[in-house]
């Protein structure tokens, strides 16, 4: 399913002395099945932006379409919209309220009508993809876990409404690492469906590992779009905006200013152990791609 | 000189379950007066209650908290321990009470009874240290997230505590506002010899610190600099954490056969050991 934003603006406070465009002009499209790593600092407009995306924000100005449905058309029926997007919020876990896990999962799928033996199928498969064990936590009160398992509770509720365009606003923030590796898995699995996803993070090597193609937010502009290499290889640009490239690729263009002739685009753990193994004397470390995929 | 001990302390919750918290199980620590320590370790691992125990919030079970030789179970001087314990949480909108920044700055200090003649100038110098000081009248809701944190940290200050607990502050910030914060709690602690308690989940930042103590299971499980934590890839992966980038590359190329002499932790560190393996070459 296609999403495109088309002069997408949004003021706040319209003329009050409070007046503030979050957004501006802001155009884009994502194909179908496209993983979009969304930056940009705090305040440039990102939030703003996947608010609009299922429609919870209406545009002061230009539309987005989702699956050739526009949202600012009056007959657009934005229920079918929200249908479609999945849209996990920042701490997710504090939207939490059934009395079960199952139950709180459960929640969404009930509410589209859905039988009683399609629901339990979808808070199973949704348990199994946020790697919960169903059987042993899904009569729990949500409010027993633990922080991480928590949002992979909250995470899930909007999986088992199996969106064709899964939206997270930050979804590793305040994890530990091992609880943002699970989250982060499970991201990449539902990636692996075929579904399109956009991830707002604050992590440039989480999108530098993750995303097909990076979307920049800065002052509410769409600052710069492309693919991570074509993103990262602007590291002053970045920094300029208050972003960031992963440490590898600071370490990659320092070590070329120093006469290492290391290939261009490295972002990721791997590409660094790789480029620097044939580099300082061609020991292929090929036999790493598997486990380094695991630790992703 | 130390200005925190806590010698075996135990923390239980009664309902373990409810809370989802894990228990603090006889813990022994000092924080030296001037010294960055940084506490790491997974969710659940028991940081935060240790944190609580710090300051007072929570009194042991077992065992005693002493800050600057006060028991933190002697109820009478209780707020004395508070006011030597600042604490910084993880979200800025929850610390930030007034509508004018040097208002929130000051809210601290009204409170303790200081002299009014005595609190502006307490917080411009507040102020000043986290450099802020052109921000003084505007509203806090204006700022980004690491100006409020800023905001938060001069608050504390004012205060002149002889410790800065911080509990994950950077957790909510993009990346420049982290650096924004951590380079400011650099500062205070070389330049101001700010005593600093800093749990992260950003090895980086455990990186600035003198000392690291790793929790796991509501024990301290590994205690050394920095330099001498990180180093453990292996002890520190089967608990579930991360190392810092360069530290963790090092590790690879090692399992890859090249000889990496010391320990580099810094992208500059790293830049010179790689040169040198170049030049052998």
């Amino acid at each position: 399913m296609p999403v495109e934003a088309r002069d997408l603006t949004h003021t706040y406070n319209v003329d009050s002395p409070f007046e503030s465009t979050a957004l501006d002009k802001v155009s884009f499209s994502i194909a179908d099945g496209e993983f979009v790593g969304i930056i940009g600092h705090t305040g440039s407009g990102k939030s703003t932006l996947i608010q609009h995306l299922n429609g919870l924000l209406k545009p002061t100005g230009g539309t987005v379409i989702v699956d050739g449905l526009d949202l600012m058309a009056k007959e657009t029926d934005k229920k079918e919209v929200r249908r479609r997007i999945g849209l996990v919020f920042q701490y997710p876990e504090y939207q939490l309220f059934e009395e079960t896990v199952f139950q709180d999962i459960a929640f969404g799928p009930k509410n589209l009508g859905l039988d009683k033996e399609e629901i339990e199928r979808r808070v199973r498969d949704a348990c199994k993809l946020v790697d919960l064990d169903c059987d042993q936590v899904g009569e729990k009160s949500p409010f027993e876990l633990s922080g991480g398992q928590k949002r992979r509770v909250a995470i899930a509720g909007v999986l088992a409404m199996e969106p064709g365009i899964l939206i997270l606003d930050e979804p590793t923030a305040g994890l530990d690492p091992y609880g943002r590796d699970s989250i982060l898995n499970l991201v990449r699995l539902w990636h692996e469906r075929g579904k399109t996803i956009l991830m707002v993070s604050h992590s440039m090597d989480d999108v530098a590992r993750l995303a097909d193609r990076i979307l920049v937010m800065n002052h509410g502009r769409l600052e710069m779009q492309g693919t991570p290499d074509e993103i990262f290889s602007q590291e002053a640009r970045l920094r300029s905006i208050g972003l960031d490239v992963p440490a590898v690729t600071t370490l990659a263009g320092e070590l070329n200013r120093l006469g290492f002739d290391l290939p261009p685009h490295i972002h990721t753990m791997e590409d660094m152990e790789r480029a620097l193994a044939s580099a300082l004397g061609g020991r292929p470390a090929a036999k790493k791609t598997e486990e380094a995929t695991a630790h992703a | 000189m130390e200005i925190i001990r806590a010698s075996d302390v135990w923390y239980e919750y009664v309902n373990p379950d409810e809370t989802g918290e894990m228990a603090v199980r006889g813990v022994s620590l000092s924080v030296r007066r001037g010294e960055w320590l940084s506490i790491i370790g997974h969710n659940g691992s028991g940081k935060s209650t240790l944190v609580k125990l710090l300051n007072g919030l929570y009194v042991p079970k077992r065992g005693s908290v002493t800050v600057d030789g006060i028991d933190t179970q002697d109820e009478e001087r209780i707020w004395e321990v508070r006011q030597k314990v600042g604490m910084i949480f993880q979200n800025p909108d929850n610390q930030i009470v007034a509508t004018v920044v040097e208002e929130d700055v000051a809210f601290g200090l009204e409170n303790l009874g200081v002299e009014p003649a005595q609190i502006q100038p307490r917080v411009q110098k507040a102020l000043e240290a986290v450099d802020m000081t052109r921000f003084a009248t505007v509203a806090p809701h204006m700022l980004s997230g690491g100006q409020k944190q800023r905001v938060a940290i001069a608050g504390v200050l004012a205060m002149r505590p002889d410790v800065m607990l911080m509990d994950e502050p950077t957790a909510m910030l993009d990346p420049s506002g982290r650096r924004e914060v951590m380079d400011t709690v650099e500062r205070l602690h070389k330049e101001e010899g700010m005593t600093v308690v800093l749990i992260t989940h950003f090895m980086e930042e455990a990186l600035r610190g003198d000392r690291v103590i790793v929790m796991e299971k509501g024990k301290a499980v590994m205690e050394g600099k920095p330099r001498e934590v990180f180093t453990q890839v292996e002890e520190l992966k089967n608990i579930g954490l991360d190392v810092p980038p360069m530290t963790e590359l090092a590790h690879r190329l090692r399992a890859d056969g090249f000889p990496i002499a010391g320990e580099p932790m810094t992208v500059k560190e790293m830049v010179e050991e790689l040169c040198r393996l170049k030049q052998g070459i």
